[in-house]
């Protein structure tokens, strides 16, 4: 297969990835594409129902849906290629991409990742029961609310105290559902969160501090969250529990290729560049660590396109010749 | 037979695999005839295969049988996500003890990397519940023997029950005064001994009871290639959009695995036929895509309600 050729391939068309292409292109790249596994470039925000974007980058308030379209529209002149899966990075570095075209690769002079975060399922927190259906991240509720016009429990209870809790109170709330209780677990950041508190004195929702979730119960259904909470177990009643935070970074290309992870945060190393252990690979944006404003990842975005400029203009042949 | 068809005759639609129940008015046998009672009606037959896995015991005793007892053993594992692949060319299994082989590390065909299973006699039939503590354990038991995957992350958590009995071998009983042919207390090494069991009962059925014709037309389910070694349907030009972005399922193979001679009748099986929701983000990306697409065709609905206003 030949492999087209590019000077900069951007993985993930979020906040980071659309702000790096644009820096990058105003700065004199001259073949940038994005490459985007969903069929709607803009990212996580775009299913982030709620007001509280833009602010930092775009210097103006407004849903996540909304300035993910701000976002596309300032794009419009990129290439930005939707449904386009990179499945691995390679040396080069190359690219394996599945497209609706078949399979393809893209030889980059320089990759930025920006593939960001996803919330740690049950899975991964190896919380003990069954798997009967109702087991959910804010994630997939605000996709079931806002993408779909679904909701998919009528009783949850709500696992979590970081701020993407009330994102998913707030999910819930559109659907016209108030969650049962709000676990607020035992870690002593968590417990202490402003988040519950809001919870409780705006929406009334009953919040259990210093409580873990010991196993989901249910076969077809879920029908109860047996936890602990100081020291004594009991199981709620419900039909859904909903996983928030812990977030992970969509890390998964940078871990196969072997570039250097914190195994802390599970996001790669990177330098004040914003580049890997891999010369010709850079990350930004959410995946670098965790949870950041969306605005955050913009401007750091911005950074990376620069600087990816910068780097490749001093490695250019017409360069060196004239040095 | 007691279980679910492996060939179905032409034209017949099955929905799922739905458990029949053999049931009696005193005396199921009569005249040389067994009367099954099911869910979905009664089932008069000259011969009975009793597969009936863990439930074989029970079969058994409804036709006034005995002889063996089922003794669910659950097997626990834990899927490590895909990058741990890079670390497991191979199995890798620990020197075995006297009554277990150990916790084995498996590359998945999937591209996964599998850890476990655990050995648990219970006598619940049906609760294949995953527990924190043996999970820890399981991963604790990879990570000695292959120190990488201790930075690996966790994909999937699930559990089986193996029917096991009291014996260490297959039971597979032909009585032929009885009509009845009992294939139970298969464990795990069942699912790599299905088609060699199937063979090997229907020449029992030939040789003691009478030969069986084939069917005319069997309608043989197809079911997508989910592994990773052969081409997937992702790669195939003109391929449309892909639902689930860990696991690279498309709309299409959800669509064929909803449609068909043995379509998904739950989420379970629109899952194993699929692999979609069963990647990394564990259904953060898709699974409110997959219910949507499967509204209205599973069998079993799911509890998912529209919203009123547009969302």
């Amino acid at each position: 297969m030949t492999a087209e050729a590019v000077d900069l391939a951007i993985v993930g068309a979020g906040p980071a990835g659309l702000s790096a292409a644009r820096e990058a292109v105003r700065s004199g790249v001259k073949r940038v594409v994005v490459l985007e596994r969903e069929a709607e470039a803009g990212g996580t925000v775009r299913h982030c129902g709620h007001t509280g974007f833009g602010m930092l980058d775009l210097k103006r308030l407004a849903t996540g849906p909304r300035y993910a379209a701000l976002l596309r529209e300032l794009s419009r002149h990129l290439d930005i290629r939707t449904g386009h899966q990179v499945t691995a990075i390679e040396q080069g570095p190359s690219l394996a991409v599945s497209t609706p075209e078949g399979p393809r690769r893209i030889a980059a002079r320089a990759v930025l990742v920006a593939t960001g975060i996803r919330e740690a399922p049950r899975a991964a927190r190896l919380v003990s029961g069954g798997r009967p259906f109702g087991i959910l991240t804010t994630g997939a509720l605000q996709r079931f609310v806002y993408l779909n016009g679904r909701l998919p429990c009528r009783r949850p209870i709500v696992v979590g105290s970081e701020l993407v809790a009330f994102s998913s109170i707030l999910t819930l709330r559109h659907g016209g559902v108030r969650p049962l209780a709000i676990l607020a677990e035992g870690r002593r950041a968590e417990a202490m969160a402003p988040v519950p508190q809001l919870a409780r004195l705006l929406y009334g929702v009953p919040v259990l501090r210093r409580a873990r979730p010991l196993r989901i119960e249910g076969r077809e259904i879920v029908t109860g969250l047996t936890i602990e909470r100081e020291g004594h177990r009991e199981t709620l009643d419900c039909d859904a529990v909903v996983f928030t935070g812990r977030w992970v970074p969509e890390a998964s290309l940078l871990r196969a290729h072997d570039v250097g992870i914190d195994p802390a945060t599970g996001g790669p190393r990177v330098d004040a560049r914003l580049c890997t252990s891999d010369p010709a690979i850079y990350a930004a944006g959410n995946v670098r660590f965790g949870v950041r404003a969306s605005g955050r990842c913009a401007l750091e975005g911005r950074a990376a396109g620069r600087q990816i400029a910068a780097d490749l203009a001093r490695e250019a042949p017409h360069w060196r010749t004239k040095r | 037979m007691v279980g679910s068809p492996r060939l179905l005759p032409a034209g017949t639609r099955q929905r799922g695999t739905d458990r029949a129940r053999c049931g009696g008015d005193g005396r199921p046998r009569r005249d040389g005839i067994w009367h099954l009672a099911t869910k979905r009606g009664d089932i008069a037959a000259r011969l009975v295969v009793n597969c009936a896995g863990n439930f074989g015991d029970r079969v058994e005793a409804l036709a006034g049988r005995g002889g063996f007892t089922i003794r669910p053993r659950k097997g626990q594992f834990v899927v490590l996500d895909k990058t741990a692949r890079r670390f497991m060319p191979t199995i890798v299994l620990p020197v075995p003890t006297a009554r277990t082989k150990g916790i084995v590390l498996c590359p998945t065909a999937f591209g996964n990397v599998l850890v476990g299973p655990t050995a648990e006699d219970q006598d619940d039939r049906e609760d294949a519940s995953v527990d924190e503590a043996t999970l820890k354990t399981l991963i604790a038991e990879g990570t000695r023997m292959v120190p990488a995957l201790g930075d690996e992350p966790v994909t999937a958590l699930y559990a089986g029950l193996r029917p096991a009995s009291e014996r260490s071998d297959y039971i597979i009983d032909a009585d032929r005064g009885a009509g009845w042919i009992t294939v139970a207390g298969i464990r795990s090494t069942g699912l790599t001994a299905a088609l060699g069991i199937g063979e090997h009962v229907a020449d029992l059925v030939g040789e003691h009871f009478r030969p069986l014709s084939p069917i005319a037309e069997p309608v043989v389910p197809r079911v997508a290639n989910l592994a990773e070694h052969a081409p997937r349907d992702h790669e195939r030009p003109g391929r449309g959009a892909i639902v689930c972005l860990c696991e690279s399922v498309t709309r299409d193979e959800i669509e064929a695995a909803l449609a068909g001679p043995l379509p998904a009748g739950d989420l379970g099986g629109l899952k194993r036929r699929t692999r979609a929701t069963m990647g990394r983000c564990q259904g953060f990306n898709c699974l409110a895509a997959v219910t949507t697409l499967a509204e209205g065709r599973l069998a079993r609905p799911l509890a998912v309600t529209r919203l009123g206003h547009d969302g």
